[in-house]
């Protein structure tokens, strides 16, 4: 083995641990105080802060899979966009969920709320309305 | 040590272990991974035990599904029959000649469907056994076992085999509770207009089985079969058009002199383009809102005005507060009743005028024919919002466009009845 791909190796395994830190609760990447710090995300902190749900779960609750690799690299991948749109100053007008936050935001409703959906089931099924089509102000108000 | 160790492990023999340990530890990350996520995935109940294929009994399935037996019982509460000629007078007039003008009340809903049907005057029964269609489980199989027979029976060769009402066979597949059609009219004008029934959602589902019944229609003259007029589109004036080309009348006034068509309960054609239909939402949404019983929710099996369940059909979207959305739908409510009135007086103008001139020892026959069409007109756009359910809210603006439609075409026929028989 060369050691240019035992050095490759090495970087993505770390690369790879650095994103399974992204689960570690202890360090509070998922937390609202460490989303904020970006100014962009100010009126979502403050509404979810208001928000009943601010006492049950943090962004990544919501915002991120709730499997450990599937999470850690969706959060690893979304913040990396984030970081990139705010150092270039390109962060959108409108700050809205897109493509596939939405089935996760979806999942996520589901995991909590699964027991009372029991009998309905999934209602985001067949091409049907995500949770927050009608439940839109719960947490963010818009 | 060192140098033993690397002589042990020759270059061959790292490569087996490599070879051992690598697909070795993909397995144990993959089952680790498959573990992790086992316990997010959220388990969704499944219909419990087996429902007979043909089940049109609901209490048989009402063991299975005892909450949503419960809102389905909770129809019986409904058992006003209001006539509709206490509140629209107007209607009496321009039903003459026709069995609706005998008596028209409003039925007190999916339970009720056989008892009132059996208690609804002998003139209304001319249609025959059609008239049961979207009264009972038992109809597709009665049409399955009559074929085309079944729509040339008379009422009473069915009365005594027709004894369910509306229940869950109607619009549910026993096996999986998916939505399912079961009426062949509504199977058959979608195909007609080339929908591909496989790839309907369910959110549309969530409106189609409604529209099973909830839809004007008409007997087709030969077969007697119950037939959707949507071969021009559904809307007032394309469903007009179709029966124009067709030359279609069901009954003659007997003092306008006018071949006149029937609409009947058009929600679903009036609902299509709605502002809410076109954000998406569903008949079953608000008059099927999702409710909690318990720890569970289900869709409210309780057909009814979203007006008394307020809360949960229309604050999940509207956050406007309970008080302002009724006052929102009663001044829409009340803005259509206004100008239906207006309409339904001016028919029954028309309808004077046209009983003056036709009588009228020399009316101008040509122009007295196109006043009748502009009372078939009118009485058309008029009848189609006045029983139509929901005072226009089903969509206020278009409702608002047919009655305006109605006045005019009114009043041009009273002008041209006039003319006929030389008056200015």
């Amino acid at each position: 083995m060369s050691s240019k791909l035992k050095w490759l190796g090495l970087f993505a395994l770390a690369g790879f641990a650095m994103m399974l830190m992204t689960k570690i609760p202890a360090l509070g990447l998922a937390e609202a105080e460490f989303c904020g710090v970006c100014h962009a995300m100010d009126e979502q902190v403050s509404t979810y802060l208001h928000s009943p749900h601010a006492n049950y779960a943090n962004c990544g609750d919501c915002h991120d899979p709730h499997g450990l690799v599937t999470g850690s690299v969706f959060a690893a991948y979304t913040g990396a966009r984030d970081l990139y749109r705010v150092v270039t100053n390109t962060i959108p007008l409108e700050i809205r969920t897109t493509g596939l936050s939405k089935k996760v935001i979806q999942e996520n409703c589901m995991r909590c709320h699964g027991d009372i959906m029991s009998t309905i089931g999934d209602t985001s099924y067949d091409r049907g309305s995500y949770c927050f089509h009608c439940h839109h102000e719960i947490v963010h108000e818009k | 040590m060192m140098g033993k160790e690397e002589d042990i492990l020759s270059s061959d023999q790292i490569k087996k272990l490599l070879l051992i340990a690598v697909p070795a530890l993909v397995v144990v990350l993959v089952v680790t991974v498959f573990l992790f996520n086992r316990h997010n995935t959220v388990d969704l109940e499944g219909p419990v035990g087996e429902i007979a294929a043909n089940e049109t009994n609901s209490e048989a399935w009402a063991h299975y599904y005892p909450a949503h037996w419960d809102s389905y019982q909770a129809n019986y509460a409904n058992v006003e029959k209001p006539s509709h000629f206490d509140t629209k007078p107007y209607l009496k007039t321009i039903y003459a000649g026709f069995g609706f003008a005998q008596e028209y009340n409003e039925p007190r809903g999916h339970v009720y469907t056989i008892e009132d049907i059996l208690a609804i005057d002998p003139a209304r029964k001319k249609a025959g056994a059609s008239c049961f269609t979207c009264k009972s489980t038992q109809v597709p199989e009665t049409i399955e076992k009559y074929g085309a027979q079944y729509y040339l029976m008379t009422f009473d060769d069915l009365k005594d085999e027709i004894v369910e009402p509306i229940g869950c066979l109607d619009c549910h597949d026993p096996k999986t509770m998916k939505l399912r059609l079961s009426r062949p009219a509504l199977i058959d004008a979608l195909q007609r207009q080339g929908r591909d029934l496989d790839s309907i959602t369910n959110q549309e589902m969530r409106s189609l089985v409604c529209a099973q019944c909830h839809v004007t229609y008409y007997f087709e003259p030969e077969t007697k079969e119950i037939t959707f007029p949507w071969d021009k589109g559904i809307k007032a004036d394309q469903i007009l058009a179709y029966y124009d080309e067709e030359g279609f009348s069901e009954w003659v006034h007997p003092d306008a002199g006018t071949g006149l068509v029937k609409p009947r309960h058009a929600e679903y054609e009036t609902f299509m383009n709605s502002t809410h239909q076109s954000a998406g939402v569903a008949c079953a949404d608000c008059h099927m809102p999702y409710t909690r019983i318990g720890n569970k929710k289900i869709s409210s099996h309780t057909w009814q005005s979203p007006l008394n369940n307020i809360e949960e059909s229309c604050t999940t979207c509207h956050r406007n507060g309970t008080d302002w959305l009724t006052e929102r739908v009663e001044t829409i409510q009340a803005q259509v009743i206004q100008s239906q009135d207006l309409a339904g007086n001016a028919v029954v103008d028309a309808i004077n005028e046209l009983k003056v001139s036709s009588a009228a020892p020399q009316v101008d026959q040509a122009k007295l024919k196109e006043a009748q069409r502009l009372h078939r007109e009118a009485q058309w756009y008029l009848d189609f919002v006045a029983v139509t359910n929901g005072y226009g809210f089903h969509n206020p603006t278009e409702t608002i466009n047919n009655l305006s439609m109605a006045i005019d075409s009114a009043h041009k026929s009273v002008l041209l009845a006039r003319e006929a028989r030389g008056l200015e």
